[in-house]
């Protein structure tokens, strides 16, 4: 088992990526800085990074989720006060859903 | 008392699951012939002011970003709330009191952090399956909130029923015996 979980983390694979020289520089400052190894800072580095995009992406999720519900009182409103669909009102309101819906499409792409 | 039935006949693991499931209740399938069941649909964290297209984006909007491709499994749950002929007469035979106890059962999922779907059915020919009116609701498995699956058995539905009837005997009392229900709440 000790073995097994060994040669999980075992870092025999190697990635090669191009950069400017002048990245380089700035990579290897930054790793010095805190005091890792290249490999270690940049792989670290977009490790987090992916996470930070997901943990955003379902914040946002969360939110757009609860905006729906927003949107559906509005329409309920719109449309108990008899507003027409040729109002300015409702024309923002479907504009705003348009924008939204297509948030929605991004996300399922 | 309106009785809660868990759909048991498929697992809705498929890619299509979600669809095909919301596009049943709302009556919108491809050659759609029962299309005069539907009275009116309607859900909560999902956008029912325009067509069920956009509720079926939603779902798997969601299902997309908790990684619902990776994880595999359950998609979807579908549960059916079936009023008895009398419930339907207390309730004045009225499809808006149907749907405002329909919105409360989904504010009810949706508190959990589940998006729904619903459709109020009146079944009238003589078919197999559900008949009278009933809702039906096509719930998230993925919750919104949490990224977790939902796990329901018999006793969390059994749970869920004495909820939706309770909803259902305070509609009542609210629109037919207004007075009783303010000291009652008071």
């Amino acid at each position: 088992m000790n073995r097994m979980n060994q040669s999980e983390n075992c870092r025999d694979v190697t990635m090669t990526i191009r950069i400017t020289s002048k990245e380089r520089e700035q990579i290897k400052k930054q790793a010095e800085k805190e005091g890792k190894t290249v490999s270690t800072y940049v792989a670290g580095t977009a490790l987090a990074g992916l996470e930070r995009n997901s943990s955003r992406i379902k914040k946002s999720l969360v939110q757009m989720v609860n905006n729906q519900e927003t949107f559906n009182r509005l329409f309920e409103k719109v449309s108990e006060m008899g507003i027409s669909d040729s109002d300015e009102v409702y024309l923002k309101l479907v504009e705003l859903t348009e924008g939204e819906n297509r948030l929605w499409e991004c996300l399922c792409r | 008392m309106g009785m809660l039935m868990q759909m048991r006949k498929g697992n809705y693991t498929n890619k299509d699951a979600v669809e095909n499931g919301i596009r049943y209740i709302t009556r919108t399938r491809e050659n759609e012939w029962r299309g005069e069941e539907l009275i009116k649909w309607g859900g909560a964290g999902i956008g029912y002011y325009t067509s069920p297209e956009l509720a079926i984006l939603q779902f798997c909007g969601v299902q997309k970003v908790n990684g619902i491709e990776a994880r595999g499994g359950r998609r979807l749950f579908h549960e059916v709330f079936n009023l008895r002929d009398v419930e339907f007469e207390q309730l004045g035979s009225n499809y808006d009191y149907v749907y405002q106890i329909a919105m409360r059962c989904a504010g009810y999922y949706f508190y959990m952090g589940h998006q729904v779907v619903f459709a109020i059915h009146h079944a009238r020919s003589d078919q197999k399956g559900n008949r009278g009116v009933h809702i039906h609701f096509v719930v998230n498995a993925i919750n919104f909130l949490t990224g977790a699956k939902w796990h329901t058995g018999m006793r969390q539905s059994f749970g869920r029923e004495q909820i939706f009837n309770q909803f259902m005997r305070d509609l009542v009392e609210e629109k037919f015996n207004p007075l009783e229900f303010c000291f009652s709440v008071n």
